[in-house]
């Protein structure tokens, strides 16, 4: 029955896919912004008062187009594992696992209702024009799932004037290509947009294989992989109190499975990824009450395929979503938000019993005030959610700023969160070998943390200075276990887990304009001592994959439209399994870029050489990364 | 004079014997069990534990602290000859090959196709291989000296599992694989054909030989299961004893929705043990001579695997709680009672003794 096993535990490992963003913001005249961004913010934004919050640079994410979500945030202090070049990739911030961590776009948690993860070598750069890191849980504004962190996916805005178009062209190593092409139309009353990504990778780099008798030089095998987007997005403004925007996203990837290293025989299997999202926002602006309506429907499949054990299976799955919400002030200092969500979700797939369904309903009550002139903000948020008929424990979260001075500010949070199991670990079939658990409860949890903020400005010289301290324990963590006492044999999901992590996290960021040349540079650093309690087994062992030290540094030097960016990252060793680590190592991306422009258009060129110093590293056991590769891209806009 | 010369030889032969013992005995890994971690399904985790005959030590990890590599994904078996062992990573398609005594590697030898057991034959090994779904089971055999693959047998069955030799002939027990199977098949080595198929119970696994020249063959059935995965049936689990002249099968029912994966024999060559696998519980305990399925285990527990020290008939025991975890060695002596319980890799499945 090693079928079963197999296929079970690559259930259990796989902990991936799905997509979600925020109303964009439509550009008519000055006096129609200031409304359009009071009516286009989301709540759960403005509310998020004492999060740390960090946008990645756009330098960083100009270098980067062409590249995946996973790829740009590994360049960062989070911890990212990625099952070889272009696999399934997935994020671990403040010691969560990969299901601790949403990923919203849209306003929407595009974390997969099947195994509670999301495939960041499934999002393309390219479609977004904000990606910001959020630390730290907040279950009370996203609800479940974001225990440990929050990406947020932000699609760059409409522009209101005018026709547009965009291509970007990017070739490199291991034949992979890629193109983004974009169009905009905006008129003063409706603006659309409609963006294309296509990516094709032979992904046979070159890699040191150290599983083998001399390491010897081979190329990475059965790792092709392809991926079509299309996002089309409509803004109208209604009338003069009404915003609606409308985006649709399809999404497809096909991703053959690397052989592992220590392998004689190249890998046959291969999975593909449909992913289509649809978000519609509302927004109601009367004069002492603010309405907005959302409407989302998240679909996905996902086909894996080996055909040496003769497996093939489909898992599609359904998410409707609704949520209103309604925000009024009371009296100057203080804004009250109340919001009300019920969300559908449903899989199929042959391992599942039938009708694995559920109905989810939540409210949050969000009370926000300023006090001391607004130097001081805090927050205080309450949110509970019944899942067919089961009450979610009640979470609520509180959050506080504080700017004596301009230069200087501080901030806390604590925040309650919460997790509901996976429809695959409440709905698998009973069978002899493994079952589902309906009568798993949610984990849940808290965080907290307190950090101070500095900024300074000397003459051209500008320089912003962080430093965060964190806690956060989470109970009742599931886990799936085959210990006869407890599952009578079977592999079984259970709560039995505890986390505990402690960390620290410091960046520092600056820019210098001299004369014609500007300098920006950043390094941030990440400190997570995380640990697993089990009953049985673990007394506080340390979680794997989850790096004790991770650091992370750019420096960008730009003159007369060209640029260098050298970008280093070092991550400390860290656990593979229960008993044995994977060494530090140190990467570092170079790239050279020049922008003009040709008969009045910008074309920007930009040549990239990656793990310049040919470092042998592997993110997961196993799965040989790249050594030193390159790529070339071009980009214009009419 | 005659004292002293006795006491010269004495001294001479002491001398002698020492040396004899430096070199067979005197590696760091001699005189213990290696523990046999299949580790985690494509994880590429597997490991040997080695866990000393004496005292409660463990080392694990052993082939990485002497190789500085990973071993590869689910070791499944292992064979020490001439000094060497033949470790064989089932999902990996290859076999390593160190020293037994200090580990160093040797050599890879490749091109296999999910590879099960191993069985050293004068100077050649027999490897059992499933082969991709849809297609025969194949015996390679290899040279242990060149290590080459000298032939690949197609046994036209499916799931080739546990080899034993017997009797100047090489039995594969066929466990079914991807589909079902109850035969044994019979090769000749001198010509490296097959010979026979002798038709046993549900789902062979394991082999032993008897004292009596005996084959006893473990047969641990299967659940059936219907489209939708759901358990709709059984095929029992039975111990079939071959006479490896007369090819003639008596055959002993275990139970009818059980299914025990393991089989050993103690040192005597009289004693049988049957258990472990994925939800049985316990092992138990027939004699050849008169075969009576107990109703109680010998050794109360669930096992992934278990193996009988054949220098002193301990019962090695594997826990394997999860794939994640490490596992539990507990060692019982030959009257039942544990000796000792070991903290060994991940996902134990068996030992061999060196």
């Amino acid at each position: 029955m090693r079928i079963f096993k197999g296929l079970l535990l690559l259930w259990c490992s796989f902990l991936s896919l799905v997509l979600s963003a925020q109303p964009v913001r439509f550009v008519l005249t000055d006096t129609v912004l200031i409304d359009e961004v009071k009516i286009a913010s989301d709540y759960r934004e403005v509310n998020s008062i004492g999060a740390t919050i960090q946008p990645i640079d756009t330098v960083i994410l100009e270098r980067y187009e062409g590249r995946s979500i996973g790829e740009l945030l590994s360049a960062g202090t989070v911890s990212i594992k990625s099952y070889g070049v272009g696999g399934l990739t997935t994020l671990s911030m403040r010691g969560g696992g990969a299901s601790h961590t949403a990923v919203v776009w849209n306003g929407i948690n595009i974390q997969n209702p099947m195994n509670g993860g999301v495939n960041l070598a499934l999002l393309p750069v390219n479609f977004f024009g904000r990606v910001s890191l959020q630390r730290g849980g907040s279950g009370t504004l996203y609800g479940s799932g974001a225990v440990t962190g929050i990406v947020h996916l932000k699609t760059k805005p409409l522009l209101g004037s005018g026709a547009k178009a965009s291509a970007f062209f990017q070739y490199g190593s291991a034949n992979s290509r890629t193109l983004y092409a974009t169009a905009d139309y905006g008129a003063p009353k409706m603006a659309v947009a409609l963006r294309l990504f296509r990516q094709k990778s032979d992904n046979n780099y070159l890699f040191r294989n150290s599983s083998k008798i001399g390491s010897p030089l081979e190329r990475i095998s059965n790792a092709q992989s392809e991926q079509n987007g299309l996002m089309a997005e409509a803004n109208c403004r209604l009338n003069s109190n009404t915003f609606w925007a409308v985006s649709g996203w399809y999404q497809y990837g096909k991703k053959n499975i690397q052989t592992l290293m220590s392998s004689a025989i190249p890998n046959r299997s291969y999975q593909k990824d449909y992913n289509f999202t649809a978000v519609s926002n509302l927004k109601y602006a009367a004069s002492r009450v603010t309405f907005s309506l959302k409407n989302a429907l998240m679909s996905g499949n996902i086909r894996y395929v080996d055909p040496t054990l003769n497996l093939n299976t489909a898992n599609p799955f359904l998410s409707l979503i609704n949520e209103c919400v309604a925000s009024v002030p009371l009296g100057k200092p203080l804004e009250l938000t109340i919001a009300s969500n019920y969300t559908y979700e449903v899989g199929w797939s042959d391992s599942y019993v039938e009708n694995a369904y559920r109905n989810r309903f939540a409210g949050i009550v969000t009370l926000k005030g300023s006090l001391l002139d607004n130097s001081l903000v805090a927050v205080i948020s309450v949110r509970d959610e019944v899942v067919n008929s089961d009450f979610s424990p009640v979470v609520y979260s509180v959050g506080t700023e504080w700017n004596p001075v301009e230069w200087i500010g501080l901030k806390g949070t604590f925040s309650r969160s919460y997790r509901i199991p996976t429809l695959n670990d409440l709905y698998w079939i009973s069978t002899a070998q493994a079952e589902g658990n309906p009568d798993l409860i949610p984990e849940s949890g808290w965080g907290s943390d307190l950090g101070v903020v500095v900024r300074g400005n000397l003459n051209s010289f500008q320089w912003i200075a962080s430093l965060s301290f964190f806690h956060n324990e989470l109970s009742d963590w599931l886990v799936w276990i085959n210990d006869p006492a407890l599952t009578g044999g079977k592999w079984k999901p259970m709560n039995l887990n505890r986390g505990k992590t402690n960390g620290l996290e410091a960046a520092v960021k600056g820019s210098l304009a001299m004369h014609s040349v500007t300098i920006n540079f950043a390094a941030e650093y990440a400190y997570t001592d995380s640990r697993i309690y089990h009953e049985n087994s673990y007394s506080g062992t340390p979680m794997i994959y989850v790096p004790k030290h991770k650091l992370s540094s750019w420096v960008g030097v730009g003159w007369n439209g060209f640029a260098i960016l050298y970008n280093h990252t070092f991550t400390g060793a860290r656990y593979r399994d229960a008993q044995s680590m994977l060494p530090y190592y140190n990467l570092g991306d170079l790239s050279c870029s020049y922008s003009t422009k040709i008969f009045g258009k910008r074309m920007d060129v930009r040549a990239n050489v990656n793990n310049i110093w040919n470092q042998d590293y592997q993110m997961i056991a196993g799965y040989a990364m790249p050594l030193r590769t390159y790529s070339l891209s071009l980009g214009i806009r009419i | 004079m005659r004292k002293f010369q006795f006491l010269l030889l004495a001294g001479l032969l002491l001398a002698f014997t020492s040396c004899d013992k430096e070199s067979s005995d005197s590696g760091k890994y001699s005189n213990g069990a290696l523990i046999l971690n299949e580790g985690a399904f494509n994880n590429s985790n597997a490991s040997i534990s080695f866990i000393p005959y004496d005292g409660n030590m463990v080392e694990n990890r052993v082939f990485y602290t002497a190789n500085n590599r990973d071993l590869g994904d689910v070791l499944q078996d292992a064979e020490i000859y001439r000094d060497k062992i033949f470790m064989v990573l089932n999902n990996s398609g290859k076999i390593e090959v160190a020293d037994v005594d200090d580990f160093i590697q040797i050599t890879t030898i490749e091109g296999l196709n999910k590879p099960r057991y191993i069985e050293a034959v004068d100077g050649k090994l027999y490897v059992s291989q499933w082969g991709g779904f849809g297609e025969s089971s194949t015996v390679s055999v290899i040279d242990a000296a060149t290590f080459q693959i000298d032939k690949s047998i197609q046994t036209l069955r499916q799931g080739a599992e546990g080899v034993l030799y017997c009797d100047k002939k090489v039995w594969v027990a066929n466990s079914g694989g991807f589909g079902m199977d109850s035969t044994v098949t019979v090769i000749d080595p001198a010509i490296n054909k097959i010979v026979k198929n002798i038709t046993v119970g549900y789902n062979p696994k394991e082999l032993v030989a008897d004292k009596n020249g005996n084959i006893w063959v473990l047969c641990s059935g299967s659940a059936i299961y219907d489209a939708n995965w759901q358990v709709v049936g059984h095929y029992p689990s039975s111990l079939v004893r071959i006479n490896t002249s007369t090819f003639e099968v008596n055959t002993y029912p275990i139970a009818a929705e059980k299914h025990p994966a393991h089989l050993d024999i103690a040192p005597d060559g009289t004693t049988l043990y049957y258990g472990g696998g994925y939800g049985f519980s316990g092992i138990f305990k027939v004699n050849t001579a008169s075969v009576q399925i107990p109703a109680e285990p010998f050794v109360s527990g669930s096992f992934y695997g278990f193996n009988v020290s054949p220098k002193n008939g301990d019962i090695y025991c594997m826990e394997a709680p999860s794939f994640t975890e490490p596992g539990n060695v507990k060692v019982y002596l030959s009257d039942g009672s544990l000796l000792k319980t070991v903290e060994v890799g991940i996902g134990p499945n068996g030992a061999v003794f060196n």
